[in-house]
């Protein structure tokens, strides 16, 4: 009669979830949670050895709430995205729109609307299934908050980047566009119309390093992403430059030697525009697709930000989703706290708004560059071009 | 001689009609001390929170005193270092091949006297003794037998015995320090507060009550029950007290097997109040997942002091199971044959007189 588990939870998926979290659930963590069921466990048992103890208990539902939620936490954890649409709409209009949407959601979701300020929300709280993964990531609630930020000519629609994220605003936009029975002209931080590997770099870098208000004080993970010989082709094609073309037939000897063995590339460390390894890597026609970076900004407490900005596709350089979780502040005494803690929710927004509308502005200035420079593309890239 | 006396009656009681429902054996003498084994350690003076003189020992003696569980002879020079027994308890595990010994404290105290600082001297002293006995010749020849490899425990059992004690123990628990709390590797403590002794007691009763209705078998056809798990298949077949694991958790379950009967029947006792739905949804794929919801098997769950709607709850549980689960007439009919009660609530006397507070621990 034995079947499959619907609720509760097997011992090897309370195991590997305190194993898969050793951050989280450290060995003092697991201490705390046999002193909940009143056992004192010896300090001299390491996390392995506690989480193998603690897996052979009973978990009842007051037991597997905490570990459900903070493994739907992380869920949360998700990076943003944006869309700028082009058009002058009103509250009214949109608040209409998305009552109709959430009439037609399905019973397992919840949908609802409201006004904030100028702006309109619309939030989706719904289940999201993987059996791929953990036990307790394999359903995890998760939310989907969009904002419309309405502006006198466009409005700027910030949303999660997940396809839950996409999907309400894909479905919202379809019956704005239904209603107004015209296609709405939508901006978006994407380079998939700039193939040439130097640019789509520059955009990074000049993100992480001229990033409003704020000095960079350090790059810790980059993703690079070899170019396709297709996009090598088009710069040779639109360049006409004997040297250029020298270069990149040098550039794809040096990947034929690679070939099928690096496409892409993950550096993490410190200061890696200053790394070798990073330049060579741009030399050989590779560009940044993901970057980690810390900014200290200009303003009270000079706090120091991490941020993530990333092309979910790596190919086309398009889904642009970005996020600032984390920062370090200054205690009372002038020093920085040693580790970095969560950003306030509102002053999270804020820096997420501006990071988007820099990002926006960064592309437009690069796409711009391209097109009044035309086919002689200064290929040692502006000012912010790392060295 | 006053107090020996309460700790023969306490330990008596504790022994046989609380954790011996839940076959726990008991073995050696009860109510002893034996040797410290790291008297250079355990013996060393605690410094009084009053400043100590920087010489003479006279001073230093008058001010200080043995740290813990440590007991001197009267008029002896140098303190004979010893660690109290108040009874032990053993049973085999169900997932290893060792037995557990359990090296008992037993307090009894009226509500007031039940200070986070008395609770985590008492844990400290059991946390040195744990240190000392599986190195003492005395305390492992009183109590350990040589057939299996031995795991040890210590138990802390505190006792409210005015029944007026309704702060939150765990609060007193959560002021002890794990940092300094020197348990030897794969040893663990168990401190069970008033409300878990009136749970496991009420437990306890309602087993007894249903044995002598005939609900439930003798003790010999009785255990309880270990699922195989994934990480650890063999369930010990010599497995069948309770363990300290279980008595702290979310559930007992029992299984027995009446005079005549073909299968085993099944009672949970569930510590939860029944709240949320959610709790017996789980309790109910609980029991699926692990088999013992099949035919001919009954099942009857058993809930203290639960809240008023867990009833309602529970059946509510039991039929979005059957939608969820969709496993036809059969299986539908097996799990409405699910029956819940509440239980009597009862609240023994295990001893009427304050116990612990001047034995120096």
């Amino acid at each position: 009669m034995a079947g499959k588990l619907i609720f509760s939870v097997s011992d090897s998926e309370i195991f590997d979830a305190y194993m898969s979290a050793p951050s989280h659930f450290t060995e003092k963590v697991l201490q705390e949670e046999g002193r909940k069921r009143s056992i004192f466990y010896s300090k001299h048992e390491d996390s392995a050895s506690l989480a193998r103890k603690l897996s052979r208990q009973v978990y009842g539902y007051r037991e597997l709430q905490p570990i459900e939620e903070y493994f739907s936490q992380i869920g949360r954890a998700d990076k943003t995205s944006a869309i700028r649409i082009d058009a002058a709409l009103n509250q009214a209009e949109l608040k209409s729109i998305a009552e109709e949407v959430a009439s037609g959601a399905e019973a397992s979701e919840e949908f609802t609307s409201y006004l904030d300020g100028d702006d309109l929300v619309v939030n989706a709280i719904y289940t999201q299934t993987d059996f791929s993964r953990n036990r307790f990531r394999q359903r995890q609630q998760k939310e989907a908050k969009v904002r419309f930020e309405i502006g006198p000519e466009s409005t700027t629609v910030t949303m999660p980047a997940t396809a839950k994220g996409r999907e309400i605003v894909a479905t919202l936009r379809n019956k704005i566009e239904e209603k107004r029975k015209a296609v709405l002209e939508i901006q978006e931080v994407d380079l998939s119309g700039i193939p040439d590997p130097t640019l789509r770099t520059l955009f990074f870098t000049k993100l992480a390093s001229e990033f409003p208000n704020s000095t960079l004080n350090d790059v810790l993970r980059v993703k690079l992403q070899g170019s396709n010989s297709s996009s090598t082709s088009e710069t040779e094609e639109e360049n006409g430059d004997d040297n250029e073309i020298d270069l990149d037939a040098e550039m794809t000897k040096k990947e034929e030697a690679v070939a099928g063995v690096l496409r892409g590339a993950a550096l993490s460390g410190q200061d890696l525009f200053g790394t070798s390894v990073f330049q060579d890597l741009r030399q050989r026609g590779f560009y940044i697709t993901s970057i980690t970076w810390r900014s200290r900004l200009q303003e009270v407490g000079n706090p120091i930000v991490e941020f993530n900005a990333e092309f979910e596709d790596v190919e086309t350089c398009t889904s642009f989703r970005y996020s600032a979780n984390t920062w370090k502040v200054r205690r009372s005494t002038g020093e920085y706290n040693e580790s970095f803690g969560s950003i306030p929710p509102p002053k999270r927004a804020e820096l997420l708004r501006r990071l988007q509308q820099f990002a926006m502005l960064t592309v437009q200035s690069i796409a711009a560059q391209t097109a009044s420079a035309g086919s002689s593309v200064d290929k040692s890239g502006g000012d912010s071009e790392p060295s | 001689m006053g107090e020996t006396a309460n700790i023969a009656e306490i330990s008596a009681k504790v022994a046989d009609e609380l954790f011996g429902r839940f076959l726990w054996r008991t073995q050696g003498p009860r109510d002893l001390n034996w040797p410290c084994e790291e008297p250079e350690i355990h013996g060393k003076k605690r410094k009084s929170k009053k400043t100590v003189p920087a010489a003479g020992d006279a001073a230093r003696s008058a001010e200080a005193e043995p740290e813990s569980d440590v007991e001197s002879e009267t008029g002896s020079t140098a303190p004979v270092v010893t660690h109290p027994t108040d009874v032990v308890f053993y049973y085999d595990e169900p997932y290893s091949n060792h037995r557990t010994y359990i090296n008992c404290d037993l307090k009894s105290y009226a509500a007031k006297s039940i200070q986070k600082g008395e609770v985590r001297k008492a844990v400290n002293s059991l946390a040195r003794a744990l240190t000392c006995l599986e190195k003492s010749t005395t305390w492992r020849t009183r109590y350990v037998a040589n057939d299996k490899t031995a795991l040890y425990a210590g138990m802390l059992f505190v006792y409210n015995h005015d029944g007026e004690y309704d702060s939150q123990f765990d609060e007193l628990l959560a002021d002890i320090s794990l940092s300094n709390l020197d348990i030897p590797r794969n040893s663990k403590i168990i401190v069970l507060g008033p409300r878990d002794i009136f749970w496991l007691d009420n437990v306890s009763d309602h087993i007894a009550r249903m044995r002598g209705d005939g609900l439930i078998g003798p003790p010999e056809q009785t255990r309880f029950f270990y699922p195989p798990l994934v990480l650890a298949k063999n369930v010990q077949p010599s497995a069948r007290a309770a363990t300290t694991e279980m008595l702290t958790g979310p559930w007992i379950i029992l299984k027995h097997r009446l005079p005549a009967a073909l299968k085993e029947s099944v009672v949970v006792f569930y510590r939860g109040k029944g709240e949320q739905i959610e709790e017996f949804s789980l309790l109910i794929d609980y029991l699926m997942f692990h088999g013992l919801v099949d035919e001919g098997i009954d099942i009857l769950v058993c809930a203290l002091m639960p809240d008023t709607e867990a009833k309602a709850l529970f059946v509510k549980a039991i039929d979005d199971y059957i939608l969820r689960y969709d496993g036809g007439d059969e299986f539908t009919l097996m799990l409405k044959a699910i029956r819940y009660q509440s239980m009597t609530q009862v609240r023994r006397a295990f001893s009427t007189t304050e116990i612990g507070m001047d034995r120096g621990r």
